[in-house]
This record gives C-alpha cells, structure tokens and sequence, in this order.
C-alpha cells in the first residue's frame, strides 16, 4: 500500500495576485483506510509542515486534529471494511489551513457529527471514568468552522485549523 | 511496542518504548501493561518519556489501564512530553491522574505514600 501524493501546480503565467492563496502549497493525500496508513499520513503531513515556520502548537493541533478525524472514519465508518477510500486535502492559507476528508464509509449515525462537549472526568470515582468520547471533543476544541456532509459518495469533513508563524 | 518494566522498592515503572500511543496500537498498549503488572504490588509508574504522541484511543487506553488496576495500585504518570501534555491538560485528566515531571521525582522519598 502505498500513500499518494500530489502536489498542485499553479495554473496560467505570471505572478498570482498578492491575494490568491498560494496553490503551489496544497497537499493531498489518498490511501486505503486502515489506522497504519493514517501514521504514515500524519508523518508526512508533519514532514511538510516541519518547513512551514509553524509554531510549534500550531503543528501539534494539526497532528491531533487530523489523527482524530482519520481514525475515527477508520474506526467507525470503515468498521467493517479493509478497502475503504480515504483523503485528505489541505490547503495552506496564510492565516489558516483548509482541511477536506472525504471518505466512502457509512454515514456518521444520524447523519450528525457527535458533539464537542468535554466528557466529564474530574471528581469520577476511577472506575467510572469515560475511555471514550475524547476524540471529537478535542476535533471541535481545536478546529474551527467544522463541517459534515452526508452525500452518495460518501462523507465529506471540513475544517479549518488557525495557523500562527514563528 | 514494548514496556520495559523496573521494579523499585517504592513502585513499579513501566517505561513505555514507543513513538506514539494512539489508535493503532492502544489494545496492544492495553495487554501489554496488563501482562507487565501481573505481578507485583503497589503503585505502577507509566514512564511516557519515549512517547511523543496520544491521541484520544491512547488516552482511553492509559484509562482503561488505571481502571484495571484498581484502587490498590494506582496509576501514575512521569516525564510526559509536551504534546501529550497538552492531551492531559485539554481533556482535564491532568486533574484525575497524578503527574510528576520525572520518573526519578515519582520514586522520590516525598512522593511515596
């Protein structure tokens, strides 16, 4: 398996103007859906931006962020499946990254992202602490304008992560 | 993945020899401390010096691990790196488990019970 990646030319000559996102800089990733391949994802998602500049944090969300995401469509959507269809999309700002997953698992249940409500841990006796529900409370804690859509390809997330420069 | 397990008069450290706890290898995390406290009383240190990364599956997991201990060996943390701090701090289970910076502060003579 191997994970692909394209990097996109900037269409037309000359100069784009001062305000046009810079297309040279998006990244996109496609590879089958199983949990080894969302490392191997993460890693070179973190190899591309080890020379952006990024502060350190800024770096760290993307990293969390995404790997909540990709392994929840692994995990949930793809919960029977070995062949399932993943991608990731950025597209690098200069103030924000524009995030896309698109996967061609089953729906999110009822068709709604869970919510981002921290799960409650502090003054729980020990054996009733949560072992889950951390993931999409640190997705909505960490992304913003987050984003889900049901269509016959498939589920589409979108989100947007701050970035901050060094 | 491996746990190296040291045994000290005060406690027992599992240092945790991987990059990263997260989804992909949280059951195994899971057995692999269950099978290394198998013996033993007392407190059990998790040495997450190695760890660079946990995500959410390898929260619950270092959770799950706490849970299956029990009250009479209570779960404790030492050396987390920055990311995974920032995990504890952001879900609040900086304030369920108790964290010291190092494993050699964990063992110190004030920190045992």
């Amino acid at each position: 398996m191997t994970v692909s990646q394209s990097t996109h030319n900037s269409p037309g000559l000359g100069p784009l103007p001062a305000v046009a996102r810079d297309r040279a800089a998006d990244l996109h990733f496609a590879f089958v859906g199983n949990l080894q391949q969302v490392r191997v994802t993460l890693d070179a998602i973190d190899a591309e931006m080890a020379g952006r500049n990024l502060c350190p944090d800024v770096r760290d969300n993307i990293q969390l962020v995404l790997a909540e995401v990709l392994n929840n469509v692994v995990e949930h959507a793809f919960r029977d499946r070995a062949d399932g269809a993943l991608s990731v999309t950025i597209e690098i700002g200069r103030d924000v990254l524009h995030c896309v997953v698109l996967d061609d698992g089953a729906p999110m249940p009822g068709l709604e992202m869970p919510n981002g409500e921290r799960p409650e841990v502090v003054g729980i006796a020990v054996e009733d602490l949560p072992e889950g529900g951390f993931g999409w409370f640190l997705i909505h804690r960490l992304s913003e304008a987050l984003h889900y859509e049901r269509s016959e390809a498939g589920n589409r997330f979108t989100f947007r992560l701050p970035v901050a420069r060094n | 993945m491996e746990i190296i397990v040291k045994a000290f008069e005060s406690a027992t450290v599992l240092d945790v020899q991987a990059p990263r706890i997260d989804a992909a290898v949280a059951i195994q995390f899971k057995d692999k401390v269950r099978a290394a406290v198998s013996e033993g009383t007392g407190r059990v240190i998790l040495d997450l010096s190695q760890v660079e990364f946990l995500d959410s599956s390898g929260l619950g997991a270092v959770v799950a691990a706490m849970k299956q201990l029990g009250k009479e060996r209570p779960l404790e943390l030492a050396a987390l790196s920055p990311k995974v701090d920032k995990v504890m701090k952001l879900t609040c289970m900086d304030r369920v488990f108790t964290i010291h910076e190092t494993v050699a502060a964990a063992l110190a003579p004030e920190n045992v019970a």
